[in-house]
C-alpha cells in the first residue's frame, strides 16, 4: 500500500475526501504560473486538530505498562494476542495501536509513522474553549498573541509563493491555528468552491464581482495588496471543473491543512 | 474605527482577524457530549501552572490585526435611520427606512424596545403551520416519538476518488418532512427564519437570537432535540427584554440546558462540573470574571439535584424541570466569597443565580457583548461602562441596557464596524428583496442557512455563533453568499424567487444608470463608489465589461436587459462589500 493510498484512505475516514487527494480546480495552475520564479516544493503538511480530543492512552496503547491495566480496567485494551480483533496490535513490544488503527501498522513498519505520544498543553485550564484555543495559537496560558501558531509557521518559514492556497483550512471558517498575516483560505471542499447559476451571463458577472473586489482604489496600495488583489480576482473568476484539475499534483503547492 | 473595503478584502480573500472563537464546522463536531473534557480531568493537580512553563518564543512574528482605518471607499454613511434599521434589525424592507424617518427614530426605537405594544397576528397566523411550537415538553415527546430504524441502502456518501464531481444543481430537491424529533427541529430552525423574515418585533427577534447564542444550547445532543422548543418558548422569548436574573434563572432550569450541559445526572458527591463552569464563564461573569476552581467546585454542588422529571411515556426521555432533593448536596458552600448555609435544598442554585446576575462582573460582560453585538467589534468602553451601569442600576434590567445603547452617539456613529453574519445575510436579503416564503417552502431557507456556515441551534459548544467578522469573511462563506444571491435571482420552477423587474418598471426607470442607482439605494441605503456604480452600469447596459464604462449610462433599459442582466445586477449589489456591512 503506498503511502497516498493510505491518506487518501485516511481523508475518507475523517470526512474529508472532498480534497480528492489534493486536487485543485482548473483556474489554481495560474498560482503555479504567477509563482514560477519560486518553484514550489517540498512536503505538504497535513494537520488533524481533534477537537473533542483523543484518548493517546487507547489509540496508543502501553500494553506492556501494569498499571495502565490497573487505571483502565474495563477501559483498558486487551493485550496483543494473534487471532483477537478487539486487541492492541504490537509496535514495539511495549506500544501498540488501537484494533481500529490497523491500517496504521503498515505505516509505522515502513517507517512512514512517527507518534509523539503523552504531549499536551501545560495549561491547567478548566476550560474547554481556553483549551482548544491555546493548542491552536501554540500559547498556553497567554491571550495576547493573535496568531494561530500555523500562521507563525507560515510566517517563519518565508515563501516566495504568497498564494491565498499554500495554506488551507476545511471548514466554513478558518481555524484560530491559521489566522495570521499569511493567506490563508478556508474551503468547505473543492467541489463546491465555485460561482454557479448566472446563466450566459456568468462570465460578466464573475469580471465585475473582481472588479468590486478590487476596485481602482485600491491598485495604488502599498505592497502586498497585489497579492490580494490576485487573490480576489481569482476567486472571483473561479469556475466550475474540478474535472481535468484532478490530475493537478498534489505537490504543486506548499499547503497546510487543519480541520 | 470601521472596517475598511481593504481590511475587508483581507479578509475574503486570504484571512481574518483575531479574536474569534475557534472556528470550526458544526458537523465534525457531533457527537458533543464527547466533546466535553471528561469529569476525570477536573482535579489533576499535578499539571503545572502556566509560570512554570517552558518558555515559548514567538520571536518578532507577533501580528495585531491591522486596526481599520478610514472607509476611503465609501462615498457617504448611511443616514442615522438606516444605520439604526441595519443594526436593530434583520434588514430593512422596501419604504421601512422612509416610514422611520417620517415617524421619528427615537419612536421606533421606543416602539422596538415594546414588543408587546406591536401587533403581529400576521405571523402567529403564518407560525400555526407548526404546531410544535406551542405543545409542551410531555405532548412533544408523545407526538414525536423517535422513529424506528429502517434498513437503509449500503451508504455511500463519499464519491469514488476518480469520480467526476458534477456541480449540483442548485435546486435543492423537495426533500420529505423530517421524522420524529427531527420534525421538531426543523420547525424550530424554519419558525425562527420566518419570524425574522417576517415579525414586526424585529428588536425583540434579534434579541431572542442574541440571547440564544448567548445561552447557546446544541440541538442536536441527545435528549435537546425535543426540548430545544420549549427553551425557545419559556426562556429566550419569554425574557428576551426582561430581567437578566428571571433569564438566567429559567435558563438553569430549562430541560434543554439541563440536558445539554449535564446538571441533569449531577450529583451529590459526584457533580457534574460542566454547567457551573460555563455559567459563570459564558453566561455571566466572563472568564476573567474573578472566580476561581473552587468556586466551580462549589457552584456545581450547589446545583445538584437540579434536574429533569422522568417521562412516564418514555423511560428514556425526560420532561419538565424538578429538585431532587435526594440528590443535592445540602452542605455548607462558599461562592465568590459568599457563605451558603448548609440545609438550602433548592435555595443554594437560587442564591448562587443572585449572587452571579448581581456581580458587577456580569453587568461588565453582557454590556461588553450587547455592544459587541449591536455596535462594533471593537466595543467602545465609554459606551459599555454607560450599559453596564444601567444593568446595575436597573437590576438587570435588559430593556434599559438596550435603550442606552440604541441611543448613545457611539452606536449613530458606528457604520462600517459589524458585517453580517450568515443569518443576517440571508434575512437581509429576502427582506430588501420582499421575497414571499410559505411555511412549506421554509425549508428552502434552512439548507440555505446551513450552506452558508449558520445552520440554526447547531453551534455545537456552548459559546455560541462567534460576533466577529473575523470568524465570518472568508473566501469560502463569501463565494457561499455570492451563490446564494446568484441562485435567489435565478429565475426558476420553484421555491423562493425574488422579483426584479416589478419594482424596476414600477419605479419607471428609463435608463440603465436609473436602474443601478435605483438598487443600490434600495440595499444599500447610501451611494456606492463611483468606480463601483460605472462598473455595475457597464454591467447593465453594456456587454463587455471590460470596455471603459459609457460615462452617462444612458443605456434604455430593453427587453433583454431586463431578462438577463438586471437579476444578475442586483445578485452583484448583493454580493458586493458593501452589502456585507450592518
Amino acid at each position: 500500500m503506498s503511502f497516498d493510498l493510505t491518506r487518501r484512505n485516511l481523508f475518507k475516514k475523517t470526512g474529508i475526501i472532498a480534497l480528492g487527494a489534493l486536487a485543485w480546480p482548473a483556474w489554481m495552475p495560474r498560482i503555479a504560473l504567477a509563482a514560477k520564479d519560486a518553484p514550489l516544493k517540498g512536503d505538504t503538511l497535513v494537520c488533524i486538530f481533534q477537537r473533542g480530543g483523543m484518548d493517546g492512552l487507547n489509540a496508543v496503547v502501553p500494553h506492556g505498562e501494569k498499571a495502565y491495566y490497573a487505571a483502565r480496567d474495563a477501559l483498558a485494551i486487551p493485550q496483543p494476542k494473534v487471532g483477537d480483533a478487539q486487541a492492541a496490535i504490537d509496535l514495539d513490544g511495549f506500544f501498540g495501536l488501537h484494533p481500529n488503527l490497523r491500517p496504521f501498522k503498515d505505516l509505522y513498519d515502513a517507517r512512514a509513522l512517527a507518534i509523539v505520544h503523552a504531549a499536551g498543553s501545560p495549561d491547567p485550564s478548566h476550560s474547554h474553549f481556553d483549551a482548544m484555543d491555546y493548542m491552536e495559537r501554540g500559547t498556553p496560558g497567554e491571550k495576547a498573541i493573535p496568531t494561530g501558531w500555523l500562521a507563525r509557521h507560515l510566517q517563519a518559514t518565508a515563501s516566495r509563493t504568497q498564494s491565498p492556497f499554500r495554506a488551507v483550512g476545511m471548514g466554513s471558517m478558518l481555524q484560530a491555528a491559521l489566522r495570521g498575516p499569511v493567506p490563508a483560505t478556508a474551503l468547505q471542499s473543492i467541489a463546491d468552491f465555485h460561482l454557479r447559476g448566472g446563466g450566459a451571463e456568468l462570465k460578466n458577472f464573475q469580471a465585475s464581482l473582481a472588479s468590486l473586489y478590487s476596485g481602482s482604489d485600491l491598485i495604488e496600495m502599498e505592497a502586498g495588496t497585489r497579492t490580494r488583489r490576485r487573490a480576489a480576482w481569482r476567486v472571483a473568476n473561479c469556475r466550475a471543473s474540478c474535472r481535468s484539475s484532478r490530475k493537478a499534483s498534489a505537490r504543486s503547492t506548499r499547503t497546510c491543512k487543519t480541520i | 474605527m470601521p472596517l475598511t473595503r481593504r481590511q475587508f478584502l483581507i479578509g475574503a480573500a486570504t484571512v481574518g482577524a483575531a479574536g474569534a472563537a475557534a472556528g470550526c464546522t458544526p458537523d465534525w463536531m457531533a457527537g458533543l457530549d464527547e466533546t466535553r473534557t471528561p469529569d476525570w480531568m477536573a482535579g489533576l493537580d499535578e499539571t503545572p501552572t502556566p509560570s512554570a512553563n517552558p518558555s515559548y518564543s514567538t520571536g518578532p512574528i507577533i501580528w495585531t490585526p491591522t486596526p481599520p482605518a478610514a472607509l476611503s471607499k465609501m462615498a457617504a454613511a448611511a443616514s442615522p435611520v438606516a444605520l439604526a434599521l441595519v443594526r436593530m434589525t434583520f434588514g430593512p424592507r422596501p419604504g421601512d427606512v422612509e416610514r422611520v424617518e417620517q415617524m421619528g427614530l427615537d419612536k421606533y426605537i421606543d416602539e422596538q424596545l415594546h414588543p408587546e405594544s406591536i401587533d403581529d397576528s400576521a405571523l402567529d397566523k403564518m407560525l400555526e403551520s407548526f404546531p410544535s411550537l406551542t405543545m409542551s415538553l410531555e405532548a412533544l415527546f408523545e407526538n414525536y416519538p423517535q422513529p424506528r430504524p429502517q434498513p437503509r441502502p449500503t451508504p455511500n456518501p463519499t464519491p469514488a476518488p476518480n469520480a467526476t464531481p458534477v456541480p449540483q444543481p442548485t435546486e435543492p430537491p423537495r426533500a420529505q418532512r423530517p421524522q420524529g424529533p427531527q420534525q421538531i427541529v426543523a420547525e424550530l430552525q424554519e419558525a425562527t427564519l420566518l419570524r425574522a423574515l417576517y415579525g414586526r418585533r424585529q428588536l425583540y427577534e434579534m434579541m431572542v437570537d442574541f440571547w440564544t447564542n448567548h445561552f447557546n444550547i446544541y440541538i442536536a445532543k441527545d435528549n435537546v432535540k425535543w426540548m430545544k422548543t420549549v427553551d425557545d418558548r419559556e426562556v429566550m422569548r419569554k425574557h428576551a427584554l426582561g430581567k437578566f436574573k428571571d433569564l438566567l434563572l429559567a435558563s438553569a432550569q430549562s430541560p434543554a440546558m439541563l440536558e445539554y450541559l449535564d446538571n441533569r445526572i449531577s450529583i451529590k458527591g459526584k457533580p457534574n462540573e460542566n454547567y457551573a463552569r460555563e455559567v459563570m464563564e459564558l453566561h455571566t461573569l466572563g472568564v476573567d470574571g474573578g472566580y476561581t476552581y473552587p468556586d466551580i467546585q462549589n457552584v456545581a454542588r450547589a446545583f445538584t439535584g437540579w434536574t429533569v422529571i422522568e417521562n412516564r411515556f418514555n423511560p428514556t426521555a425526560s420532561a419538565g424541570y424538578i429538585f431532587n432533593a435526594r440528590m443535592h448536596d445540602d452542605d455548607e458552600k462558599t461562592v465568590l466569597g459568599v457563605k451558603i448555609p448548609r440545609g438550602g435544598g433548592e435555595k443554594d442554585g437560587q442564591r448562587v443565580i443572585e449572587i452571579l446576575a448581581n456581580h458587577p462582573s456580569t453587568a461588565k460582560f453582557l454590556a461588553t457583548k450587547l455592544v459587541r453585538r449591536f455596535v462594533s467589534d471593537t466595543p467602545p468602553d465609554a459606551l459599555v461602562q454607560r450599559v453596564a451601569a444601567a444593568y446595575q442600576k436597573t437590576g438587570g434590567d435588559i430593556r434599559e441596557m438596550m435603550s442606552v445603547i440604541l441611543r448613545s452617539d457611539e452606536f449613530k456613529k458606528s457604520y462600517g464596524q459589524k458585517v453580517r453574519r450568515p443569518f443576517e445575510f440571508l434575512v437581509s436579503v429576502l427582506r430588501a428583496l420582499d421575497v414571499q416564503v410559505n411555511p412549506q417552502d421554509a425549508e428552502i431557507l434552512r439548507g440555505a442557512i446551513t450552506q452558508l456556515g449558520q445552520p440554526l441551534f447547531q453551534w455545537p459548544t456552548p459559546d455560541g455563533y462567534p460576533d466577529v467578522y473575523g470568524a465570518w469573511i472568508n473566501t469560502n462563506g463569501m463565494l457561499n453568499r455570492w451563490n446564494l444571491a446568484l441562485n435567489l435571482l435565478q429565475p426558476g420552477p420553484r421555491g423562493v424567487k425574488a422579483d426584479t423587474r416589478g419594482p424596476t418598471t414600477q419605479a419607471n426607470l428609463k435608463t440603465a444608470a436609473d436602474a443601478v442607482d435605483f438598487w443600490i439605494s434600495r440595499l444599500i441605503h447610501r451611494p456606492m463608489s463611483d468606480g463601483d456604480r460605472a462598473q455595475l452600469i457597464t454591467y447593465l447596459g453594456g456587454s463587455n465589461p471590460s470596455q471603459p464604462p459609457i460615462t452617462v449610462g444612458g443605456q434604455p433599459l430593453t427587453e433583454p436587459i431586463l431578462r438577463d442582466k438586471l437579476p444578475n445586477l442586483v445578485a452583484l449589489v448583493l454580493s458586493s462589500p458593501d452589502y456585507q456591512y450592518r
